[in-house]
């Protein structure tokens, strides 16, 4: 029962990809709309039946759906692991996806390419899913690369679009880095253990030397940084907005960014091994979040504020695996894609009603038209911030508190700065989107309109979510998010920290009043004196033109790696025109005149000779010549003289020789 | 020798499925001439039917363990014979769906043809079930003259009857050499059965007896150099038959094979390695080159059919367990992908009337499942992954790793790359290349059966290979302790 459960969750999904795939347009879009989500409701309430069953065992538990390469030493099967890290991913990924499913079909509603879109958000969601539910490395891979695939795809929904299919090319290629990372990451771990799976690799990591685990785990960090846009690699995340809204949501916020940190504290193990993987995960992410938030404070375009936001939250994930927090890091994952999914589909709902408006120059004054998109955003505002009690507060409170009393504190004042940056920016994205003058384009904001229930409930619940979400793990530390994922998520040799409540409760102040600085001078510059951000732009133009070019990082990588690489690309281009592609063809044509040869060799060598021995034959067999019709006589000459060759090697070869030890022809 | 053929109800639910299938085929040949009004369609349904229910048959034999041995071991059920007796009653299968359309062609005789089919399968299950070298020479002989008759089909098609007639002569040619090699192992161990056999001393006569065995054996499976039959009687012969011919008796035939090195000849086991990495070098890489030079796609797979056997042979040349695993596996994917491309070819040529490789240009254009399905079946014969002809070609080379034949390995591979080329020509010249005429291509409801089962198999062993090997596994369990070598030629004076 129990494995059945585990092996349908994946199957729904699939099922949906081939049925809405091949037959989509057979049939109405309202029904591939409901198979698409319908097949991912399913998958949820097996999700939840898987949940109970570990609830009572949590022993990790593998479900073989089959063997798929065996021979030699290697066998990979396709196989999952269900533990209470993949139950968490797992109720996340198909409740979640659930709920932007739903959504999307209010979202997509009339779009050309209805079937096209549910297709891939299914076929992303089974990726997702092997992801994270796969009990060996290669699993994880095949998730890992359909997840790369499927974000391509959606990137590039609108393909007539020329930002879009840039954007999609722009997300692959910087994703193939990361992936490439990983990719050796995984033979390392096979050239060391033999294995690729999970329980043989994670229990026996303690034979690995420091430098191998560095090596090894540096490789996946790579590939997580590729996956989860962290610095260097982000640079992708920003320009994926041009894909629908609740791809955005799905993929590039709540799920797929997230792969990363899910793999690092899947392989903690070999993590907590590695000091200097460890250092360098913090710092990455400890930057990331501040770097990205600076970003975050000038952009106008109510999506990429969010998007750098997402990069931001990411960077505290991998902060939190830098400090050994890893249960904080899979909680903030949680909230996390609550209340980001939240944000971006209640922006999409803001998108929605102002007909594809993304420009918040040109927003402002909308909640009292859109009152229940604007209260849903407010909530997930105000969890993104960290105003208690809401998610993000409990979640990024314990990852801060946990670096500070680690003694992490050059992490923790980043992540302060970060979390004051964060309210800042979210709040003047609140500001200037819902409240204040109306900036609305006047033939747009006649048709201003709520959005229809199909979209409004699954926000609704999302943002209950981001309201209740953060009481799973409270008490911070203690709660039973941290008793459920004790024994797969907390590190090696970790001692148990006894901490004074009065610190944890200063922290707790501190994490509060930072957020609620970053309202207040935000309330302050864009609701009480709303000319005050230009002057501050006009009054140092330097630093707001870096920030709002985002520190010129795509022009520096496109100066520094892109454009050498075309050249190099068009040099190779050359070489292989003029040079392999000449030896290529030489043994092409060699290899055709070959074939011609023989070819000719038999019609007039071989024939030719043959016809000598048959007129011999034709002399001595007088029946044979009336027999004869065209070549047969060649044939069984060819046959014979095969057979005498084969015997005189065999008889010839054996005779007198040992037999026994004469192999290796 | 006195054969005792008091026969009891077990052991004739042994023979059940043959004896089914012949009741069924006569039944079909009278309904055919009794019956004025009965189509030609609706005697393919019956024959399809009657092949049907007899897998069944074999199926639940294989499941319930329901095995033996006939005749003082002169035909034998165990479960490597069901196997093969599945893989010859499925493609007898799908070649009666490919010539439910292309038998309208035929002037004469529709009805019988179905008869002539049945008729060889038979001979063919007889074959794989063969255990003593009389009964191989009177099942071959038996499945054989049904292929004779079908070759030259096509009584007004001057190729087709020159083509039977080659087929005749030569394939009675084969026999003599088989008749003279089993009288020279008759001379030299007394006896006809295979088990019975082992552990004989080595002698020249046995050594030269079976070789001309595994000449007969070797023009049946068309390896290199008993092959020279091939290219023109597949050309020849109706297309259905030739598919037909390209698969089923090759089967049946390395049934024989298996049995009689595997088991009769194991302690002659050097000898025939060399034997078999000799014939399988040949036959990849002559069917490769010789391949590439094909205008006509019928004579292109029969080319690529003679390779296919040289990739076969590297499991026989391996001669371990492993090796006859492998066999068993690759024949299943070579099964589905080459009839599956020969009801491409069948479908096409229904329309356009020509098998000329020019003719496939633009076929993308006319048939995209057309070309789709033929993309993915030469894609499989190529060995390229995730399709079945990949797992079944890894495994075949594991096979000969493990046994250590590098040299034929690296040759196996070098041939993989060169029969790319030529099955990515036809894939060109299907995808890139302008149609002469781009009216779209229609493929009746029969062939689409048959191309569907074929890219289902295809994708299904590549992806799903696991319980398909473990059948494999199961089906040669009898091989797996192959008896080491212990014989050895005596010394020749001055040798």
């Amino acid at each position: 029962m129990f494995d059945l459960l585990v092996l349908l969750i994946p199957l729904f999904p699939l099922l949906a990809v081939l049925a809405n795939g091949f037959y989509g347009s057979r049939y109405s879009h309202e029904w591939a709309g409901r198979l698409a989500f319908g097949s991912v409701g399913l998958s949820f309430l097996c999700t939840l039946g898987v949940f109970a069953s570990v609830l009572s065992n949590p022993e990790p538990r593998e479900v073989l759906a089959w063997s798929w390469i065996f021979g030699g030493d290697l066998s990979i099967n396709l196989a999952f692991l269900i533990d209470p890290l993949t139950t968490v991913m797992l109720l996340v990924v198909t409740g979640v996806g659930f709920l932007i499913h739903v959504y999307s079909v209010g979202y997509m509603h009339g779009e050309e390419g209805f079937t096209r879109f549910f297709t891939y958000m299914n076929l992303f969601m089974v990726s997702m899913l092997l992801l994270v539910m796969g009990s060996n490395y290669v699993v994880m891979f095949i998730g890992w690369e359909g997840v790369g695939l499927c974000s391509y795809l959606l990137i590039g929904y609108y393909y007539e679009k020329v930002s879009a299919g840039k954007a999609a090319t722009k997300a692959f290629v910087v994703n193939r880095i990361g992936d490439a990372g990983f990719l050796i990451a995984v033979f390392l771990i096979f050239a060391h253990f033999g294995s690729l799976d999970y329980s043989t690799v994670l229990t026996q990591a303690s034979s690995l030397s420091t430098e191998m685990a560095t090596a090894i785990t540096i490789c996946l960090l790579i590939g997580a940084f590729g996956k989860s846009a962290q610095l260097p690699l982000y640079t992708w995340l920003p320009d994926a907005m041009e894909g629908p809204t609740p791809v955005s949501a799905l993929i590039h916020a709540a799920t797929m960014v997230t792969a990363g940190v899910y793999m690092v504290v899947r392989n903690h193990v070999l993590f907590d091994m590695a000091p200097i993987a460890l250092t360098t995960v913090g710092i990455i992410g400890g930057l990331t979040a501040l770097f990205a938030a600076t970003i975050g404070l000038v952009q106008n375009d109510i999506k990429r504020v969010l998007a750098y936001s997402t990069v931001s939250q990411l960077g505290y994930m991998f902060l939190a695996c830098g400090v050994g927090a890893y249960t904080a890091a899979i909680f903030h994952l949680v909230t996390h894609a609550f209340f980001k999914a939240l944000l971006f589909l209640s922006a999409g709902a803001v998108i929605h009603s102002l007909h594809h408006e993304q420009d918040i120059r040109k927003m402002g004054g909308l909640y009292k038209k859109i009152p229940i998109t604007h209260a849903v955003f407010l909530i997930g505002t105000l969890a993104i911030a960290g105003i208690p009690p809401l998610a993000g507060f409990w979640s990024k409170d314990e990852i801060m508190a946990h670096a500070f009393v680690h003694g992490y504190y050059h992490l923790y004042i980043l992540a302060a700065i970060g979390a004051f940056l964060t309210s800042f920016y979210m709040f003047r994205l609140t500001y200037l989107t819902f409240y204040g003058q109306s900036r609305v384009e006047p033939h747009v904001a006649k048709h201003i309109h709520e959005s229809p229930p199909i979209m409004t409930v699954p926000l609704m619940i999302l943002a209950g979510l981001a309201v209740v979400g953060g009481f799973l793990g409270v008490p911070p530390e203690h709660g039973w998010f941290h008793s459920f994922l004790h024994d797969v998520a907390t590190p090696v040799g970790a001692a148990p920290h006894a901490v004074d409540m009065s610190t944890l409760l200063g922290l707790m102040g501190a994490a509060v009043s930072i957020a609620l600085a970053g309202w207040g001078l935000a309330h302050y510059m864009y609701s009480v004196r709303p000319q005050m951000a230009n002057e501050w732009a006009e009054k140092s133009p330097q630093a707001y033109t870096t920030l709002l070019n985002k520190y010129y990082v795509d022009e520096f990588y496109d100066r520094v790696i892109v454009e050498p690489f075309k050249k190099l690309g068009m040099l190779w281009d050359w070489v292989d025109r003029h040079i392999i592609d000449r030896f290529v063809n030489g043994i092409g044509k060699g290899t055709d005149i070959s074939a011609e040869a023989i070819t000719w060799t038999e019609k007039h060598v071989i024939y030719a000779g043959l016809n000598v021995v048959g007129y011999g034959n034709h002399l001595l067999a007088w029946s044979w010549r009336k027999l004869q019709s065209g070549m047969v006589h060649h044939y069984a000459a060819i046959l014979i003289i095969g057979l005498a060759v084969l015997i005189h090697l065999v008889v010839l070869w054996f005779t007198g020789s040992s037999i026994a030890g004469s192999s290796g022809y | 020798m006195q054969f005792n053929l008091s026969l009891s109800a077990a052991d004739l639910i042994l023979l059940m499925p043959e004896i089914f299938l012949t009741i069924w085929l006569c039944v079909i040949l009278a309904l055919d001439f009794s019956l004025k009004r009965i189509t030609h369609q609706q005697l393919a349904h019956l024959s399809i039917a009657g092949l049907g229910i007899t897998a069944i048959m074999l199926f639940v034999f294989d499941q319930n363990g329901t095995t033996g041995a006939l005749f003082k071991d002169m035909y034998v059920l165990d479960h490597m014979a069901i196997l093969f007796k599945i893989i010859i009653l499925g493609a007898t299968a799908l070649v009666l769906f490919m010539s439910i359309d292309y038998v309208q062609e035929f002037r004469f005789f529709k009805g019988e043809y179905y008869f002539m089919v049945l008729m060889s399968a038979i001979g063919m299950m007889f074959m794989a079930s063969s255990n003593d070298l009389l009964s191989v020479f009177v099942t071959l002989e038996f499945s054989t003259f049904g292929f004779y008759v079908l070759v030259a089909y096509l009584r007004d098609d001057q190729r087709s009857s020159e083509a039977g007639l080659k087929f005749f002569i030569l394939g009675v040619f084969a026999a003599g050499l088989l008749a003279y090699g089993i009288s020279l192992v008759y001379g030299e161990t007394g006896t006809l059965v295979f088990s019975e056999m082992a552990g004989t001393q080595g002698s020249y006569g046995l050594a030269i007896g079976f070789i001309l065995i595994f000449a007969a054996l070797g023009f049946k499976i068309g390896a290199v150099p008993f092959h020279a039959w091939i290219p023109d009687t597949y050309q020849g012969a109706p297309t259905p038959v030739t598919a037909f011919l390209s698969l089923a008796p090759k089967a049946a035939a390395l049934a024989i094979l298996l049995r009689m090195f595997f088991v009769a000849l194991a302690s002659f086991k050097p000898m025939w390695v060399l034997l078999f990495v000799v014939a399988s070098i040949f036959s990849m890489t002559y069917g490769n080159i010789v391949a590439i030079a094909q205008k006509n796609i019928k004579r292109l797979l029969a080319y690529s059919g003679i390779a296919q056997i040289g990739n076969i042979m590297i499991g026989l040349a391996a001669g371990t367990k492993q090796g006859s695993d492998a066999i068993m596996f690759y024949l299943l994917t070579y099964m589905f992908a080459n009839l599956g491309a020969f009801a491409v070819v069948i479908a096409v040529s229904q329309v356009i009337k020509s098998d000329e490789i020019e003719d496939y240009n633009g076929l993308n254009r006319r048939s995209p499942f057309l070309a789709a399905a033929m993309l993915l079946f030469l894609l499989s014969l190529a060995g390229v992954p995730p399709l079945a002809g990949f797992i079944g070609k890894i495994y075949l080379f594991i096979a000969a790793m493990n046994q250590e034949l590098y040299t034929l390995l690296i040759v196996g591979l070098i041939n993989i790359v060169i029969s790319m080329y030529y099955y990515l020509i036809v894939v060109k010249k299907m995808y890139i290349n302008e149609p002469s005429d781009p009216s779209p291509i229609q493929a009746s409801l029969p062939i689409k059966v048959a191309v569907y089962v074929g890219i289902t198999g295809t994708l299904l062993l590549g992806i799903y290979p696991g319980p398909f090997i473990d059948w494999a596994v199961d089906a040669t369990l009898m091989f797996s302790n192959i008896a080491a070598p212990t014989a050895s030629l005596p010394i020749l004076p001055g040798g």
